[in-house]
């Protein structure tokens, strides 16, 4: 019984790893670069202002973790609330502009049935993804044999690209997300928006 | 919205414990203090700011090391939290300072002990929250790459996570931790020393100290009770490598929490302490004097640095010893040491240095130089060490031969007062110009040698013109 | 492969012609050649190609980098946006656009962050150097190319680790160069590669040992020191994966680099 309890316990405050990280007052929307999407269409870094956004980045011929990983972020949009839900959006950068063509994301896209409405897969340019992974705190780095060595992140973007929250670990990291988004005093839910 | 929920819990809170949950900023104190004991009866949430400091400070007399301490000092700062505290953890790694750092509580229950999300660049901070879990005393470190290497330069110290009941009411508590010390140069060799990696590796230290540094607990700085006081002593030992034999002469401890644990062991004589480990050691301070703190592994205690001292005041009591002088036994007084050592080096830059200076000075550095072989009253050991009291040698050598004995040693046959001696003097080079100059002005005017003076000038140009052994100090 | 090290001669002298003409650009020519690197990031990677290329003789000055600041305001400390800099950068600048008189503009700059070092290198036509171009010229010792396994060079450059950063640096340029002819890639201040953030390697060293986070980390990798005892190699690993693309730090500083065929 006792250990049980100590158990509970351990859980109930797990070691907590994240540092919220907060830049203050700074928009990564300052760092300005082109992306294309699943649909061949290209944007701005700061297509989805205005809405909160979920960003991570990944390539598609990652056979390790990206199944598991667009299967985390599915899950964590379905537990959120609906109201919210239509307000997020999910933006997926890929490391890998050379074979993650528009054609390939749309794919993928598809394979996930993923709600192109409120999800996109895009790359940006070669010279930009670096950048990219440094903004978003990743750490990455091109393989010989053309995959990626990464971290495995989700960050949280308010209406105006300030990072609310990042945290690596796909798992705890979604598990986060959805409780700060329960949290979160957002325009939109007051009605401003 | 937030806000609401956070009030709503702080009610909660408040009902269940008429207390509420207001942070409380974490004392934190530089060996050999403590925190004072916690008095509350509540889990708290406890904040602690810790900075990393790179700082370069002696580690002997006359002998500077740059340390990586966790607050300015080694040890690092101690931290005193009560088991079920959340404490949320500030760790700052300065500005100035070189590398990246971390931390690893041993308090901790988690992944690295929380090494991994303290990981902090110079100039910059990381937060991270733990529940003090488990009661004891643990040792915190860094375990940043090559961590070794991190610990090797002082990154350690204690925290104590008291039981929810507290500890039992003692008089006076004390802070101390044990470290191996890795230099370039020899043991007390003058000057700045580098770290020296591969005696790391072979674990062959330069010093082994209390509060990392010689000095930190003697003389005035010895640790303090008055007679009928409860002695706590919160002892730790960083490592890197060596384990210590903790050992106070001429005291029992009543009680011994062995390994910083939950139970206890009485009436101990030595205790020992493993590299990243604890022990809280108990006693009752009850005859007065000076009592010397050491790591029995004794070498360490006489060649090593791992020397302290407690002093007890207070009214003898006959009926339990008869009071002899601790100090006279086992070394001269570190404080008048260096106050006569001082004051001739300053006499000596003025010019105004005087012979009766010189033998002060000599005195105290012939005590903890020479005398571990030749004796206190120089008459040697016959047949091992010869004697310098009334010695043929002393008295019938010429200064320049004498000075090149002690700078490079002396070994092989040779006759002292008619007796044969076959043995080695290791070369005493790491001791510079001025103190061979006075401990040879004090031999030679003591115990019925010839007298004379030996000045700076003349060991200076001995030194020049001849060649230390390989492996002595320059 | 004698043929081979006679040809890297024969490059290696056509190199020091090349070097001689670019040398007012102040850029020495490296001739590539295998690095073996500490942390080889994978098994397949225990030897990596290293391409020909240029690099910096000296890390960028606190005069050069004013120059560039002066010309490209949007990179000043009162203009810069948070996302690229943290607040200490070029914080020891008297104001936002001039040194002070303590600070020689000779000597290399600090507080600037990844962002602003690859923008200023990019404003001259050339880039960071990658983390293995950086340590393929760091190997060098004033003879050998890679001096890796000298015990000597190895702690004299153990040395400056552990010493703390001066309050004043020495001027760029005052030890004698390398075997490339680069100077002070020890010694001075540590200096920011292009992809800095490429190590997979945990901030707790001790969970290297076994394997990499799984819960971090998408893909395997053996990340297991080749050299165990390459202490001062330890020591840049640990302090670059303790870096962010924004942070500063008072002994943290920068050299470019460029690709060899655009010279
Ligand atoms: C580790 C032990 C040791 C220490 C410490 C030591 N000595 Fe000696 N000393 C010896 C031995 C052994 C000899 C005899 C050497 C031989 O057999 O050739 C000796 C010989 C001498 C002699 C010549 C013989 C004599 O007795 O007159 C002098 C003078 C002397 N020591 C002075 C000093 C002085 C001064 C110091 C302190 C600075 C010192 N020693 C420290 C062991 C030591
Ligand atoms: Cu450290």
């Amino acid at each position: 019984m006792k250990i049980i309890f100590l158990i509970l316990i351990i859980l109930i405050t797990p070691f907590s790893l994240s540092w919220a990280q907060t830049v203050q007052g700074n928009s990564l929307y300052d760092y300005q670069t082109i992306l294309t999407d699943q649909d061949g269409k290209q944007m701005d870094f700061n297509v989805f202002q205005g809405h909160p956004v979920v960003v991570s980045m990944f390539y598609a011929s990652c056979d390790y973790s990206c199944p598991l990983f667009i299967d985390v972020l599915k899950k964590m949009d379905s537990k959120l609330d609906s109201k919210i839900r239509d307000k997020i959006r999910i933006l997926l950068i890929s490391f890998d502009p050379a074979h993650d063509t528009s054609v390939v994301l749309y794919k993928l896209a598809k394979q996930h049935h993923l709600d192109l409405s409120r999800w996109k897969l895009v790359f940006p340019s070669k010279n930009h993804v670096r950048d990219l992974a440094a903004l978003l705190n990743y750490t990455y780095r091109p393989l010989p044999d053309g995959g990626f060595n990464h971290t495995s992140a989700i960050t949280l973007l308010d209406e105006r690209g300030v990072i609310l929250h990042s945290e690596e670990g796909l798992q705890n990291a979604a598990n986060s997300i959805v409780e700060i988004l329960k949290k979160q005093n957002f325009p939109f839910m007051k009605g401003t928006l | 919205m937030n806000q609401f929920l956070m009030i709503m819990l702080g009610l909660s809170l408040t009902m269940m414990n008429c207390h509420s949950g207001d942070p409380i900023e974490a004392i934190l104190t530089d060996a050999p203090n403590v925190p004072p004991p916690i008095k509350r009866n509540y889990p708290a949430k406890i904040i602690a700011h810790l900075e990393v400091k790179e700082v370069t400070r002696p580690i002997a007399d006359g002998v500077d090391y740059t340390f990586w301490t966790f607050g300015g000092h080694v040890p690092g700062k101690f931290i005193r939290v009560r088991q079920g505290d959340t404490v949320e953890f500030h760790l700052q790694n300065h500005p100035d300072n070189k590398m990246p750092h971390n931390i690893d509580l041993h308090a901790v229950t988690g992944p690295g002990g929380g090494a991994t999300s303290s990981f902090t660049a110079p100039g910059h901070e990381s937060q991270f929250t733990f529940k003090a879990l488990n009661k004891g005393l643990y040792i915190y470190h860094c375990a940043t790459a090559p961590v070794g290497m991190h610990v090797a330069n002082g990154m350690y110290g204690l925290i104590l996570v008291e039981p929810p009941e507290g500890l039992p009411p003692v008089d006076k508590e004390y802070y101390i931790v044990q470290g191996d010390f890795y230099t370039v140069g020899k043991y007390r060799e003058k000057g700045l020393q580098p770290f020296d990696m591969q005696k790391a590796i072979e674990e062959n230290a330069t010093y082994v100290l209390f509060n990392g540094s010689e000095g930190a607990l003697v003389g005035d700085k010895a640790i303090k009770a008055k007679v009928g006081e409860t002695v706590r002593l919160f002892i730790g030992n960083g490592g890197p490598n060596l384990i210590s034999s903790f050992h106070v002469i001429g005291e029992v401890f009543d009680k011994v929490f062995t390994e910083g644990g939950t139970r206890y062991q009485e009436n101990v004589q030595t205790t020992l302490v493993p590299a990243g480990g604890s022990a809280i050691v108990e006693y009752k301070a009850e005859i007065p004097g000076t009592y010397i703190l050491v790591d029995h592994s004794i070498f360490r205690a006489f060649n090593k640095g791992a020397l302290g001292m407690m002093k007890v005041e207070g009214d003898e009591n006959k009926a339990m010893y008869s009071g002899k002088e601790v100090d006279s036994v086992y070394l001269a007084d570190k404080a008048e040491q260096t106050q006569a050592i001082a004051q001739a080096a300053a006499a000596s830059k003025k010019g105004t240095l005087t012979k009766e200076m010189q033998i002060e000075a000599g005195k105290n550095l012939f005590m903890g130089t020479c005398s571990t072989c030749h004796q206190n009253n120089g008459i040697g050991i016959p047949g091992v060490f010869p004697p310098l009291a009334n010695s043929d040698i002393v008295n019938g050598w010429d200064k320049q031969k004498l000075i090149a004995a002690i700078l490079n040693g002396l070994s092989g046959p040779i006759k002292v007062n008619g007796r044969d001696y076959n043995s080695t003097m290791p070369p005493m080079s790491q001791l510079n110009d001025d103190e061979v100059a006075h401990i040879l002005t004090f031999v030679l005017n003591s115990w019925e040698n010839k007298g004379g003076v030996v000045d700076t000038e003349e060991v200076k140009v001995v030194r020049e013109a001849t060649l230390r052994p390989p492996g002595a100090a320059k | 492969m004698r043929l081979l090290l006679l040809a890297a001669i024969c490059i290696g002298q056509f190199g020091l012609i090349l070097a001689a003409q670019s040398a007012e650009k102040g850029m020495a020519y490296v001739v590539g050649g295998i690095l073996k690197p500490f942390y080889p990031p994978s098994p397949k990677e225990r030897e990596i190609p290293v391409h020909t290329f240029w690099m910096n003789k000296f890390p960028v000055t606190e005069a050069q980098f004013l120059q560039f600041v002066k010309k490209n305001p949007q990179w000043r400390r009162d203009h810069i946006k948070r996302i690229f800099a943290d607040k200490q950068y070029l914080s020891h600048w008297v104001t936002p656009i001039s040194l002070g008189n303590k600070i020689n503009g000779e000597q290399p700059v600090t507080q600037v962050s990844w962002f602003a070092a690859k923008a200023y290198c990019e404003s001259e036509g050339k880039r960071l150097p990658t983390e293995n171009e950086w340590e393929y010229v760091a190997g060098a010792s004033d003879k050998k190319p890679d001096a890796r396994k000298d015990l000597e060079w190895r702690n004299r450059i153990l040395d400056w680790y552990t010493k703390p950063t001066p309050s004043v640096f020495p001027k760029v340029g005052q030890s004698p160069p390398n075997y490339w002819g680069v100077y002070y890639l020890h010694g001075l201040v540590w200096e920011w590669v292009l992809d800095f953030n490429s190590s997979l390697v945990s901030s707790d060293n001790r969970e290297n040992a076994t394997s990499p986070d799984k819960n971090r980390f998408c893909g395997a990798g053996a990340l297991v020191a080749t050299e165990k005892d390459d202490y001062a190699s330890f020591m840049r690993i640990a302090f670059r994966t303790s870096l962010k693309a924004h942070y500063t730090t008072s002994s943290l500083g920068f050299r470019c680099a460029q690709d060899e065929k655009k010279s």
